[in-house]
């Protein structure tokens, strides 16, 4: 239970992290300039969204792969 | 171009080919095992992505850069949050055979039907836009491939037999009745409809990537190339910049909005949730989701940016991803984004089609049958006809409503913005559910009341102005507020018109809603129904059953036969064995008990929601809710238990108590009848030695008359002595006895210590002439004469004892006794008597004093003398009022005091007057 309730948090915490990324004031930063020949909103913005979406995935792999060592499954 | 006749025909493989697949999977008899993954999961959990994201966002994006990402990054936070709010969802659906949203809200509110009939209204209203998104977007790219972007704009006046929306609206149309509401079964899940639209899902990504790539490679020289052109274009720089309040407001807020729907949303629901096989599929969509979305999304800038470069400036922005390859001649790329769209399109319509058939007959159509045509409903043995009929109607009706719309309505306006109406709709059901699943005390009236509310305000702010602008309504109505009124005007509703119209929808509706379900559940009562189902979905993790409020019986006949009307008779007949069978009872039972009710009423729920099922399985159940009477009966009968408990308790720790006395009592009679016993054959002993000694002098006397007269008399010396011991002895034990039961008379007055120690000397004197010890008399220097306030024949008894036992430890030959007197404090007087004797030791200073304890002689070992002479001067001095204990070194001779209250001047003044006598400090020198 324990553990579960540390990948909640886990999880949480990154969710967290999505909500300030993806929004105003930080995207401001990014606004209107260019970095790499690419304009660096759009740059800046997949780049947060696709490490948001890593860390999910950390996350949830080593819990999938704990559990299912433990359940024996999958 | 394309010709009109290629491209259907092509469109029509495509669909048959989706429909082979559909069958395949269901025919195989195992479609669990072939949708049992959670890649084939999160393809479906795809639906999300329909034209909008397929031609809408790359219109968007074509004006507002970058502003399409939200609709996808709520998304993204939602699932991230998935493990707190999706696995709630999905287990309470599970536990409860949950099949639609409606069924979840209505069941969560005590299995309410008006709720579930609310929820399936503003579900049906709030999707028809979407639906019409869909079909507008099949027919202008049909119009676009076949016709050319001009054509387009003009798409109204077009027949409608020609409009290829219609027959898409009546191919998908099919396609949901046969793959959506094949069959009536508990759970409803549809793994041919899954599989086909996971499928599409899968073929909408490659041909939106096929589309970016073509564009960055085949119409650019790479990506970096396309993006340092478009930021020298004239006019596109804006579509990087991203700043102002507005432009703030509008990003969280429309993040917000489609976070919660893509919870909400029907066909979200029914891939999410009634479809899904695997609770852990939805562990690894977590991420694979939002993964889907970041790739879909990936090409949509770029192709925007392209499409605002090279097509001319009037081109509708919705048709770029389609124009741009036919523009550039590549019209087989077209055909493929043609597929790619209508395979976005159609996933959406079909499961969205399914999911509000099921809603519009469990939630709606069912429960008012149930209500106002129960008897003929009662006639019919099988209902599974008549359900499906229902639900394919609502699917044709749905569809309708749909096509209307789009046809009068959606003309008017770009994709995302149709979508959007439909996105804040279904938001409304969102704090309903959030609220539901948390707080355990939001009541069904707090959920009717947020939900209606934001539907009203909702048609007010969006819906309404849509259908105004299309000129179905007259435009006052949104420039003028509805009847003139301005501070009614629904982009400016009270007067707030700093805001764009959808986040001032989502305001004003989130704030009616929340405030609603909050402020009202704060303030009604939630019934008994009501408040088990709170608990059972509040706490679905922690594994508890609902409390059964209710004493269900049924005929078991009966229960069968009312499941088996809407599931088949056999599959009921099977799954009542198999129930049977499970909880060890005997399947041949006539009566049903609240668990097996329970039971079939949950198996009902699956197929035709829990408001509908809960008021069929009434009708053939004896249902007694256990009225207020009855629970607070079972709460007093719990009361007075915990009552009685703890009186018990209460009881048994007196019991404890009173038994630890009682065994410390035990062991100190124990201990005193070892004592009396030790004693009596001390005394035994002690009376036998005189008696004996006695007996045989008599006898030796007796039978020896020759004995000399020096022997004689010797003899005779000792049979008197033995004799007088002996009397001592009992005389000892008769005061005892006799002090001890008070019979003994006490003459309290002034008595002089220093005359009664006197006396006792002298009464004593041939012991101590016997024995050889010295005694000394010690008294305060004149004038002091202590007087005690005591009788003087008890306290000469008690100087008695003392002297005896003093002269009993003295050495023989050269023993020594003091008697001191004094009058240490006013108020008291004290005298002591000590001896050269072996002393007492710390540890028994007390226990001298106790009944017939004796202390053994250092000497002999053995204990001396009866035993009571020390417990009778405890008993008399006591009884005088005074103290007697043991002072002195451990080694070289005990000191015995004893501590008397003092006469009172008064009292002994006279005979201070009339004995005034000189201290008597001489020794009193005995002769050896």
């Amino acid at each position: 239970m324990t553990e579960e309730a540390r990948r909640r948090d886990k999880l949480v915490g990154v969710s967290a992290a999505a909500a300030l990324l993806f929004n105003p004031p930080l995207l401001d930063l990014f606004s209107g300039r260019s970095l790499f020949g690419l304009p660096s909103l759009y740059l800046y913005l997949f780049l947060a969204w696709g490490g948001t979406i890593a860390a999910m995935a950390v996350v949830v792999e080593r819990w999938r792969r704990a559990t299912a060592r433990a359940d024996g499954e999958d | 171009m394309v010709d009109p006749g290629i491209v259907a025909a092509v469109a029509i493989v495509y669909l048959l080919i989706l429909f082979a697949l559909a069958y395949w999977v269901d025919r195989r008899g195992q479609g669990e095992r072939a949708i049992n993954s959670s890649i084939v999961y999160t393809f479906s959990l795809a639906i999300y992505c329909t034209s909008w994201t397929f031609y809408g966002s790359v219109g968007l994006a074509s004006k507002g850069g970058i502003a399409f990402l939200p609709i996808y990054l709520g998304p993204t936070l939602a699932f991230a949050l998935g493990w707190l709010l999706l696995r709630k969802i999905l287990r309470v659906s599970k536990a409860n055979r949950i099949t639609s949203l409606a069924s979840l809200i209505a069941s969560r509110f005590g299995k309410s039907s008006s709720l579930g009939a609310l929820v399936t209204v503003v579900a049906l209203v709030g999707s028809v836009p979407y639906l019409a998104l869909q079909l507008k977007a099949v027919s202008t790219s049909f119009t676009v491939l076949t016709e050319g972007a001009s054509r387009a704009a003009s798409l109204a006046s077009g027949s409608i037999v020609g409009d290829a929306g219609l027959w898409a609206a009546m191919l998908l149309t099919l396609f949901a009745m046969l793959f959506g509401s094949r069959s009536i079964q508990p759970g409803e899940h549809h793994y041919g409809m899954v599989a086909a639209v996971a499928f599409e899902s899968m073929v909408k990504l490659l041909c939106l990537t096929a589309v970016g790539l073509f564009v960055g490679f085949g119409l650019f020289h790479g990506f970096g190339d396309l993006f340092r052109r478009a930021a020298a274009a004239p006019g596109l720089a804006d579509l990087f910049r991203f700043q102002g309040a507005s432009a703030h407001l509008n990003w969280i807020g429309l993040t917000a909005v489609s976070l919660m729907a893509s919870l909400c949303l029907p066909r979200q629901f029914q891939v999410m949730v009634v479809e899904n096989v695997n609770e852990r599929h939805l562990d690894r969509a977590i991420w694979l989701f939002p993964l889907y979305l970041l790739a879909i999304n990936l090409f949509v800038l770029p192709i925007a940016l392209a499409g605002r470069m090279l097509l001319p400036a009037g081109a509708d922005p919705d048709s770029m991803v389609l124009s741009l390859p036919l523009a550039s001649g590549a019209p087989l790329l077209a055909l493929l984004v043609f597929i790619g769209g209508l395979s976005a399109s159609a996933g959406m319509v079909i499961v969205e089609t399914a999911a509000l058939s099921t809603m519009v007959s469990n939630d709606l159509v069912m429960p008012a049958l149930l209500r106002y045509r129960h008897r003929q409903l009662a006639a019919r043995a099988d209902l599974i006809p008549l359900l499906l009929t229902i639900r394919r109607l609502a699917m044709v009706g749905v569809m309708g409503l749909g096509y209307v719309y789009m046809r009068y309505v959606g003309e008017a306006y770009p994709l995302v913005s149709i979508g959007l109406v439909s996105f804040v709709a279904v938001a409304q059901f969102f704090p309903v559910i959030l609220f539901g699943l948390f707080w355990r005390r939001a009541t069904r009236i707090g959920a009717l009341a947020g939900i209606a509310l934001g539907f009203l305000t909702w048609a007010h702010t969006m819906f309404l102005p849509a259908i105004a602008g299309s000129g179905l309504l007259p435009m006052s109505y949104l420039t003028d507020g509805p009847f003139g009124i301005a501070w009614l005007r629904p982009h400016a509703l009270f007067g707030l018109d700093s805001l764009d119209p959808v986040v001032h929808a989502l305001f004003w509706t989130m704030l009616l809603n929340c405030g609603a379900i909050v402020g009202l559940s704060l303030f009604t009562r939630q019934s008994a129904v009501e408040r088990a189902q709170a608990a059972l979905f509040v706490d679905v993790f922690g594994g508890a059953e609902a409390a059964q409020l209710w004493r269900r019986t049924a005929p078991l006949p009966d229960l069968r036969t009312l499941v088996g009307r809407f599931l088949g008779q056999k599959q009921a007949e099977a799954a009542f064995l198999d129930r049977a069978r499970r909880r060890g009872l005997d399947p041949g039972g006539i009566e049903a008990d609240a668990e097996m009710v329970l039971y079939a009423e949950r198996l009902l729920a699956g197929a035709i929601g829990s408001a509908s099922a809960r008021v069929l399985v009434s009708s053939v159940v004896t249902e007694e809710p256990l009225g207020v009477d009855e629970v607070m009966r079972i709460l007093d009968e719990t009361s007075r238990l915990i009552e009685v408990n703890r009186e018990l308790e209460e009881k048994s720790r007196a019991l404890e108590l009173a038994g630890a006395e009682l065994r410390q009592a035990n062991e100190r009679l124990q201990e005193l009848d070892r004592l009396k016993d030790d004693f009596v054959s001390t005394v035994n002993h002690e009376l036998r030695t005189p008696l004996t000694s006695i007996r045989s002098f008599s006898e030796i006397l007796r039978d020896n008359p020759q004995l000399d007269a020096g022997r004689r008399d010797e003899f005779y010396a000792i049979i008197i002595r033995e004799a007088e011991r002996l009397t001592r002895l009992i005389n000892q034990m008769l005061d005892l006895a006799q002090i001890q039961s008070g019979q003994i008379a006490t003459v309290i007055g002034p008595a002089d210590l220093i005359d009664v120690i006197d006396d006792a000397v002298a009464a004593t004197s041939r012991i101590l002439l016997d024995k050889g010890v010295t005694v000394t008399v010690r008294a305060p220097a004149a004038p002091v004469r202590p007087v005690a306030l005591a009788d003087r024949d008890l306290l000469m008894q008690v100087l008695l004892n003392l002297l005896s036992n003093a002269v009993k430890f003295c050495p023989a030959g050269h023993g020594q006794v003091s008697i001191s007197a004094a009058a240490p404090e006013p108020g008291w007087v004290e005298f002591a008597v000590a001896d050269n004797g072996p002393g007492i030791a710390p540890e028994l200073r007390d226990v001298v004093f106790e009944r017939f304890r004796q202390i053994g002689s250092s000497q002999t070992g053995k204990p001396s003398g009866s035993g009571l002479g020390l417990t009778i001067c405890r008993i008399v001095v006591r009884r005088l009022g005074g103290t007697i204990w043991v002072e002195g070194p451990a080694q070289g001779g005990a000191l015995i005091r004893v501590r008397l209250p003092a006469a009172t001047p008064a009292e002994d003044g006279s005979r201070l007057e009339r004995a005034p006598q000189p201290a008597f400090a001489a020794p009193v020198q005995m002769p050896k």
